[in-house]
């Protein structure tokens, strides 16, 4: 069996402390599958969050550990996990995701560029292509629509290749229209070009595109689904809520 | 609203304790130059209050020059006429002048009060305290000023020396002096005549009446019956008149204080300003939000005014201490300086130094809050709604603002320059382009930042440094043009001290042919040196001629003026001229030596007549000899007279200094070693000095004067630094979100610090500029009306190279406090910051 691109061990996080302390994950462990495009589900406040934040080097544990690929980034200092971040991890928030003084361009290459590392010229205009982003590429991120600066900021997170992509509802500003086209490109970069994705979601529609969800609630992982439709997802949904 | 104006200066603790800080730091300054000057003029009034007690009347020459060996005297004869004036009583006659001191063999110097030689015999201006007066020719009874600052007992003795040479003198008795001010060395009359070399003249007879109700009377009388140049004057206005005196010497040294505190408090005012500015730039959500819920525009401002006003009074309370602080080091300093005695009881803390200490406080912050609050108060509810950033506003107004006192200000400080306005019309001129540059700083930031960074290439830190750096363009402005005050000032003044530093050598390098000069090893030249020197030095065979030269203080053709002197007999050795018209032959008795630029001011040519005033009335004098140095050297004092006249006129004064011209192929340090060694015993208050020496001493002393200026101005500098970490603070909550994001795709703490250190540093660079072309500037045009048209310009490269570095090492600094902030925040609460 390969090594999975990311995995969480007996992943335990508590924020406060004594009678305020809060539970978000509970003694979780789960893996993610190299290639493949996972959606993280669960209502508000079920810790998917926190569990992506952890996986993706942001936050850390109160117990258990994370790893990427072979890596372990508990009891990484900051500065490791910094370069962990920049080299091997691809991100797409919500929301501002762009640097507003820089250009698409500027933004997606800055990674390479805060690295010192020269830009894949030849894949940094394959990513573009793919994306349709390549009349923007000398506009700020002002003068974008929201969709097009949800797919800057995905174009920003393949261009350094990297081994994985945290996306924290990434679609959950958009318009159906651009969110679902925003989707649809992630899908095409796993498919296309084998990238492993990991989104952390509350939208049926959206996580329908992923291969795999994992749901969560109360902290602990409480089902997941191969090959998911919108309507098996918002059954489950059901289901798991009641 | 009032409580959230409240809750909001407490929420954001560091952002007010900056403010504050930024405001302190001016007011403590006002408050400190008030309380030392207050505190200061408060032992003056003591000191003279129970002097010239028992007299009633004072004969004195016209114009009093005090304590000093200017003050002129009076033929001995005067007495008589005095004396057959009905209805006095008593009369004490007197003399007085600068005496040299030396205790326990070493000469003793101090910047600051001098020492002052009289003659006391029982006289009532002075009374006696402990032991006796000093009898004879070898005692001498001290004040109780002298007795403290050089540590002196009865029984001691120390030696001193006026005009002649050194001798010991016992000390007998301590007289109650004035406390403070000048030390006093007493004699008896005959003794102190000799000493000052006052044979049959008086420097003051004191008088009491008969009957104090017809003092009047007796003054008009006297007055009638004195002789041109001497007046008789009440001797209890007479002393309220030097407390006066002194007060005003002391408003002069509170106007110098109050002015660099004035610097401090507009950098203040620019800092504050800016601040607020940008605050409720960034607050423009909440308040239209507020505005949604109902609230009135006033009520906006006056959440606004209140949230300064409460800013403003705890700078108030605080600037008052810090200025008790300041009195306090300034006291410490000044004591240090020989001011011991002054203002030895506790400081002077006037109603009116709350008053003000409070009022600039409130001031600075209310002046500085009105117009951002006014602003902010017109934002439109609607903005609580909207998410874009507003488009940059255009720079019209500052362009228009900038130009219409730029333009006019450059063209006044260039008359300036060229002499044509005096210096009033080119400091206008200067606050002028300083206001206007101020202004430009807004339009000029933006290509100054992306000209540097090009300068310098990019790298991916220093880009997003330089976007932030030109982003806000009047933020960026306003932060470097509080910096660009201080920056002006120093750059100005190094201007203007370093051409006055060639123009004092280029006299001594192209004009003075001597190459040894013999002056006083004290620290006040004024003291002097004997004029026996001259004739001892002069007996050397190695020796071909030596010049001495005297100082007067008043006026010509009812100009004041200082007047030097020349001895014409051996003028053209020991100096080098371009031009002489007349005969130097001819300079003698009442002549006038004038300089070219002088004579051809007043229209004088030799042998034309000229009024001179020497504080005696004024005299008709004849114009002997029109000279010039050559080209280069710009000499101010214009107007010399005979040597031997001046010695005629203060014969209580020393000659100011002795140059000495060598024969030729004489070693000049082996010459200043062979008149040391002869001259040492008998006149230890001489010091020779070679040329070289000389030039090192003036750079020493005009370094000492821009240090002293330097100081004045750090506060205005600390405080425009402030001003960086204030606004790099804001700007970092600005862009909390930015920062998060940065983090989260992999910049490192490393590199974040960095993007804000550029950032601080672009700024600070900018400032530096700008203050550094402005001041160059400006004392280019002060100097014009300085040194008079022509004068030789010099820019202080090395002051200027300086205050860049200093500069960018002051833009790292500032940027540690922001940076650290910006590269330690927590990620996840970063990015989802609204």
């Amino acid at each position: 069996m390969t090594t999975p691109a990311a995995r969480a061990v007996g992943a335990t996080k508590i924020y406060g402390e004594g009678d305020t302390a809060v539970t978000a994950l509970d003694n979780v462990t789960v893996e993610f599958a190299p290639g493949q495009f996972t959606a993280i589900m669960g209502p508000s406040g079920s810790g998917k969050s926190t569990l992506m934040h952890c996986l993706a080097a942001l936050d850390d544990l109160t117990e258990g550990s994370v790893f990427l690929g072979d890596t372990q980034l508990t009891g990484m200092g900051d500065r490791e996990l910094t370069e962990l971040r920049r080299d091997k991890i691809g991100f797409i928030f919500q929301s501002f995701n762009l640097i507003p003084t820089l250009t698409a361009r500027e933004n997606i290459t800055l990674p390479a560029a805060i690295a010192g590392r020269k830009t894949d010229t030849a894949w940094f205009d394959q990513v573009v292509e793919i994306l349709g982003i390549g009349d923007r590429l000398s506009h700020r991120p002002s003068e974008m629509s929201g969709g097009q600066q949800q797919r800057v900021a995905a174009a920003r997170a393949l261009a350094s290749r990297p081994e994985i992509i945290f996306g924290d509802e990434p679609s959950g500003n958009l318009d159906s229209k651009s969110g679902a086209e925003l989707l649809g490109f992630m899908r095409q970069a796993v498919d296309v070009f084998g990238q492993t994705i990991i989104m952390v979601t509350h939208d049926a529609t959206s996580a329908s595109y992923a291969d795999r969800i994992v749901f969560l609630a109360d902290g602990h992982i409480v089902d997941e689904m191969f090959d998911p439709t919108a309507e098996k997802v918002l059954d489950r949904i059901k289901t798991l809520e009641t | 609203m009032v409580r959230a104006a409240i809750r909001g200066i407490w929420e954001h603790k560091l952002r007010t304790l900056l403010l504050v800080l930024s405001i302190v730091a001016g007011v403590s300054f006002v408050a400190g130059s008030l309380i030392f000057t207050d505190t200061i003029g408060g032992s003056f009034d003591a000191l003279f209050e129970g002097a010239f007690e028992g007299i009633d009347i004072r004969i004195n020459p016209d114009v009093d020059q005090g304590f000093t060996s200017l003050q002129p005297a009076f033929d001995a004869d005067v007495l008589t006429i005095v004396e057959s004036t009905p209805g006095i009583i008593d009369t004490w006659p007197g003399v007085g002048g600068l005496v040299n001191l030396s205790v326990g063999g070493e000469v003793q110097s101090i910047q600051g009060p001098p020492n002052f030689a009289l003659s006391w015999e029982g006289d009532p201006t002075l009374t006696l305290v402990e032991g006796r007066g000093a009898q004879g020719p070898t005692e001498v009874a001290i004040d109780t000023t002298a007795r403290e600052r050089y540590d002196l007992a009865i029984g001691d003795t120390i030696g001193l020396a006026a005009t002649g040479a050194i001798s010991d003198y016992t000390v007998t008795g301590v007289l109650g002096g004035f406390g403070a001010g000048p030390a006093l060395f007493t004699f008896d009359l005959a003794t102190a005549t000799s000493v000052l070399g006052l044979d049959g003249l008086y420097t003051t007879i004191d008088v009491a009446v008969e009957d104090p109700t017809l003092l009047q009377e007796v003054l008009d009388d006297l007055t009638s019956r004195l002789p041109d140049g001497v007046v008789a004057v009440d001797a209890q206005a007479a002393a309220e008149e030097q407390a006066a005196q002194l007060k005003q010497a002391l408003g002069f040294i509170q106007t110098v204080l109050l002015v660099f505190a004035g610097i401090s408090v507009v950098v203040g005012v620019f800092v504050v300003y800016n601040a607020f500015r940008t605050v409720l730039g960034q607050r423009t959500r909440e308040l239209a939000l507020f505005r949604v819920l109902g609230a009135t525009k006033k009520q906006l401002v006056t959440s606004v005014i209140v949230e300064a006003l409460v800013i403003g009074l705890i700078s108030g309370v605080a600037g008052l201490i810090g200025g008790i602080l300041l009195a306090t080091a300034a006291r410490a300093a000044f004591s240090l300086f020989g001011g011991s005695g002054l203002a030895d009881g506790g400081l002077v803390l006037a109603p009116g130094t709350f008053v003000t200490a409070f009022g600039v406080g409130m001031a600075v912050t209310l002046v500085s809050a009105l117009l951002p609050a006014a602003r902010a108060s017109q934002v439109s509810p609607m903005a609580a709604l909207a998410t874009i950033d507003k488009p940059p506003r255009r720079l019209t107004k500052q362009l228009v603002v900038g130009s219409v006192l730029g333009v006019p200000g450059v063209v006044l400080v260039a008359l300036t320059g060229l002499d044509r306005v005096n210096l009033l019309t080119g400091g206008i001129g200067a606050l002028a382009i300083l206001i206007a540059t101020y202004v430009f700083g807004a339009i000029i930031g933006r290509p100054f930042v992306r000209t540097i960074a090009r300068f310098l290439g990019n790298t991916p830190v220093r880009k997003i440094a330089t976007d932030n750096a030109a982003r806000s363009p009047r933020r960026t402005g306003a932060t470097a043009g509080a910096l660009m005050f201080g920056v002006a000032f120093v750059v100005a003044v190094s201007v203007i001290v370093v051409i006055t530093q060639k123009t004092a050598t280029a006299v001594l390098e192209d004009a003075v042919s001597a190459e040894l000069t013999i002056q006083s090893a004290g620290a006040d030249p004024t003291a002097g040196v004997s004029p026996e020197i001259a004739s001892i030095v002069g007996e050397l065979d190695f020796v071909a001629a030596t010049q001495s030269s005297r100082f007067a203080q008043g006026s010509i053709n009812e100009e004041s003026t200082f007047f030097g002197s020349f001895e014409p007999e051996t003028v053209e050795q020991t100096y080098f001229f371009d031009e002489v018209q007349g005969n130097w032959s001819d300079l003698v008795g009442e002549t006038v030596a004038v300089q070219r630029a002088q004579a051809d001011e007043l229209g004088l040519a030799p042998g034309d007549p000229v009024t001179v005033d020497l504080g005696t009335g004024p005299e008709q004098w004849t114009v002997a000899v029109v000279w010039d140095y050559s080209s280069s050297v710009d000499d101010t004092q214009g107007f010399y007279l005979p040597t031997s006249t001046l010695a005629d006129r203060f014969p209580q004064g020393n000659v100011v200094s002795i140059g000495v011209k060598l024969t030729g192929g004489t070693d000049p340090d082996q010459a200043k070693a062979t008149i040391a060694e002869l001259i040492q015993t008998d006149y230890p208050f001489a010091n020779v000095t070679t040329q070289d020496e000389l030039l090192a001493d003036i750079q020493g002393q005009l370094l000492g004067l821009l240090a002293f200026v330097f100081v004045l101005l750090a506060m205005s500098i600390f405080i425009a630094l402030l001003g960086i970490v204030l606004i790099l603070l804001l700007s970092v909550f600005e862009r909390t979100r930015e920062l998060g994001l940065l983090r989260a795709i992999g910049s490192t703490r490393v590199q974040i610090r960095a993007m804000i250190r550029w950032e601080a540093v672009f700024v600070s660079i900018l400032g530096a500029l700008m203050g550094v072309v402005v001041g160059t500037f400006i004392g280019w045009g002060l100097s014009g009306s300085i040194f008079g048209a022509g004068f030789s310009f010099v820019i202080p490269w090395t002051w200027i190279g300086l205050g860049l570095i200093a500069s960018i090492v002051a833009g790292v600094l500032a940027a540690i406090l922001p940076a650290r902030r910006a590269a330690n925040l927590n990620i996840l609460e970063a990015i989802a910051y609204e």
